[in-house]
């Protein structure tokens, strides 16, 4: 049993692939045990949406 | 992880049982048996219904029964409340309990006749379990069906709860989708393609919606960049169509041609075959002509055959009358016989005394009368002849005899050749073999049609990808400009970034996970397989399809025995187990019910080793847990069950062996 745990293959490349976004990086990941967490109905967009405002206004594009 | 206990109350023959699967000894194997109807296989659909809800090994004899024991319904009152309860009791190697139950909830009701009727209420699910400060929780329902996840993916199930039976069909159906869907979700990439690839897209979408309120110009194209998004989605679901479709005519023909590789070329044999029985027709002809021959040749010689001895004997008797010189005749007897008896000499002088002996004694020596004689000389040149005939007779007869025999043996070879095609032919049927050839035709066509279309549907689909490129760029251009919208804008775009960095991510792990998955089926596989020259390896190419392959070369999946496939179907689970870190027990019912009989003691011997670390569930038939697997598996297990049927055959029980 997984125990909840995420692949961790899929947390490295992540890291890999935002290169030096700290934010994407942090932000994905984020949304990664969030997701692995939920396994039913739940309220993501608002959840979503929320996240993606406040990662972006801190992001530096 | 691995199974403590499963229990089972009013569920189908199983009124109430319990069964602990201890490790007693190395090898965590636990063997059940039971005659056919005792409910072995719905063990494994007990496990499926509490765990999935379903029950996908049912048989058809089952499917006509309630869920509810029938026993239990016979014992219940009217209206008396009664429920099928199932309990997977799941450990962990840290000691921690899963323990999942799932019940059905059953009122009993009377009819007219006072038969006994249940009616299904309502079920429950739920799983109890200890956390790491060994606090016990309770989850139910939808959130219970988490921890199954956690403890055994319904996609994958089947990968870890086997039935034998249809283990050989098993890769043979498996499409390259199956397998890509598996590495999907067992890597997780599931998590990124389904959850948060799809949410992002879906905010995305609501971003521009709303960037686009605040310019006409803006909404156009963006009406415009989701049109050719969702032409794009819908070609790349047409293109994945034409990929399965081309995927099923290839393996179809591959497995057409492997059917046909295996078989001899029926039509040059018919052909053989053919030309084989014409020459038979030709040698019998010329045989029976032989036989006409001889026939006549012994009825030409016949008499004289017959007198033969007869004939011998009198050249005999010539030859020897011949050598004593009475033939052919000097004195003429019967002149001798008259001088004896006038006793007058033929110069008219009487014969005295003296002479009367003389001429007595020359008599004596003439044996035979003249007129024999004669006969003997004129019969002597036919009988010369006739011993000519004969001689002649005996070579005619010799090189008859000779010819018959030789064709009798031309005959006899051409007859065992006939044979010899007609068994090689007489194991297939050519009918049947002529509609693989036209099958293949017809996968072919298939195959060459959904080609070209996935060129035209690829080209298509790079035009939109094109459009959308363009619409992106000029979109992101209008959005920049729109001042009001600057905070959208970041949004946009940090949504873009994501995506592409899920996208990227999502391939790099898809791919690295089917190089590992390929890579440990192999090592496993190969450390197992009892035959270790004969495959080359096993390969999981880029579009999912696995395929096995022949030292010498050639895909042979579709021709290896039951055996080999239910090993290459183990091995691909525990490289699965090994790479998903679902290090959940197997269950196989019927293990060895495909496997021929030599390669049930391979495969037994397999279950044993991989026992060691994982725990293994088997279910038996009588049948199938013959002497040899008895002698290997017997001392070999942590625990062996058998189920009885009761005599009303409403309940199954179970005793330890």
């Amino acid at each position: 049993m997984g125990d909840g745990r995420i692949n961790e293959q899929i947390l490295n490349w992540i890291k890999i692939n935002s290169k030096d976004d700290k934010i994407i990086e942090d932000f994905l990941k984020d949304l990664i045990y969030e997701e692995a967490e939920h396994t039913g109905q739940w309220r993501w967009k608002d959840n979503y949406r929320k996240k993606i405002k406040k990662c972006s206004d801190e992001w530096e594009n | 992880m691995r199974i403590k206990k499963i229990i089972l109350s009013n569920y189908r023959q199983f009124k109430d049982i319990e069964i602990t699967f201890t490790k007693k000894c190395k090898s965590d194997l636990h063997i059940i048996i039971g005659k056919n109807g005792t409910g072995k296989t719905n063990i494994l659909n007990a496990l499926n219904w509490c765990l999935y809800y379903d029950e996908p090994h049912l048989s058809r004899n089952s499917q006509q029964l309630p869920l509810i024991n029938l026993q239990s319904v016979d014992e219940a009152e009217d209206g008396e409340n009664k429920y099928v309860k199932v309990e997977v009791w799941v450990e962990s190697t840290e000691n921690r309990y899963f323990i999942f139950t799932r019940k059905a909830f059953y009122i009993i009701y009377k009819n007219g006749k006072n038969e006994k009727h249940p009616k299904k209420q309502h079920t429950e699910f739920e799983v109890k379990y200890t956390n790491e400060k060994g606090n016990t929780n309770i989850i139910q329902n939808e959130e219970a069906d988490f921890f199954v996840e956690r403890f055994v993916p319904k996609a994958i199930r089947e990968f870890f709860f086997f039935d034998g039976e249809r283990l050989d069909n098993y890769f043979k159906e498996a499409t390259a989708e199956r397998i890509r869907h598996t590495i999907t979700l067992i890597s997780q990439v599931d998590l990124l393609e389904n959850k948060i690839e799809r949410r992002l897209s879906d905010i995305l979408k609501e971003f521009r919606k709303e960037a686009g309120k605040e310019n006409p110009k803006i909404n156009d194209t963006r009406i415009n960049l989701e049109e050719n998004e969702n032409s794009f989605a819908s070609t790349e679901k047409q293109i994945k169509e034409c990929k399965d479709q081309i995927d099923i005519a290839k393996k179809r023909i591959k497995g057409y041609e492997e059917k046909l590789r295996e078989i001899p070329d029926i039509e040059s044999l018919e052909k053989e075959l053919n030309s084989l029985k014409i020459s038979k027709k030709h040698e019998k002809e010329t045989l029976y002509n032989k036989i006409e021959e001889k026939q006549d040749l012994l009825f030409e010689y016949g008499k004289n055959i017959i007198l033969w001895p007869a004939i011998k004997n009198s050249i005999k008797i010539i030859e020897a009358k011949r050598k004593n010189k009475e033939i052919p005749p000097v004195i003429d007897k019967k002149l001798i016989e008259g001088i004896l008896k006038n006793e007058v000499c033929i110069c008219g002088r009487r014969l005295d005394d003296n002479s009367k002996k003389r001429v007595a004694d020359l008599l004596d020596e003439i044996k035979l009368s003249s007129g024999i004689v004669i006969q003997l000389v004129n019969m002597e040149n036919p009988l010369y002849l006739i011993k000519e005939g004969i001689k002649e007779f005996r070579k005619k007869n010799y090189n008859l005899t000779r010819d018959i025999n030789n064709y009798n043996k031309i005959l006899e070879g051409i007859e065992e050749k006939m044979n010899q095609i007609d068994g090689k032919i007489i194991n297939f049927n050519s009918k049947k073999i002529k509609e693989w050839y036209e099958d293949s035709k017809k996968f072919g066509k298939i195959r060459d049609d959904n080609q070209k279309n996935l060129g035209i549907l690829e080209e298509r689909k790079n035009e939109f990808s094109k459009n959308i490129d363009t619409l992106n760029e000029q979109l992101k251009k209008e959005i920049q400009k729109e001042k009001k919208i600057i905070k959208i804008k970041k949004q946009i775009d940090f949504c873009i970034k994501s995506l592409y960095i899920v996208e990227k991510t999502k391939e790099i792990i898809r791919e690295k996970t089917r190089e590992r998955i390929e890579s440990e089926t192999n090592k496993i596989f190969f450390k197992l397989i009892w035959k270790k020259r004969t495959f080359k390896n096993i390969d999981i190419n880029q579009d999912y399809n696995i395929n096995l392959i022949h030292s010498m070369g050639y895909e042979c999946l579709g021709t290896i025995g039951a055996a080999e496939r239910e090993l290459l179907a183990l091995s691909f689970t525990l490289a699965l187990h090994t790479i998903s870190g679902f290090d959940s027990p197997i269950l196989v019912d019927t293990p060895v019910a495909r496997v021929a009989d030599e390669h049930r003691e391979n495969l037994g011997k397999i279950f044993s080793k991989v026992s060691k670390n994982k725990q293994i569930i088997l279910l038996f038939t009588s049948a199938e847990y013959s002497k040899e697997i008895s002698k290997l598996l017997d001392t070999e297990n942590s625990s062996r069950f058998n189920f009885k049927l009761s005599e009303n055959e409403k309940e199954t029980r179970l005793e330890m062996i």
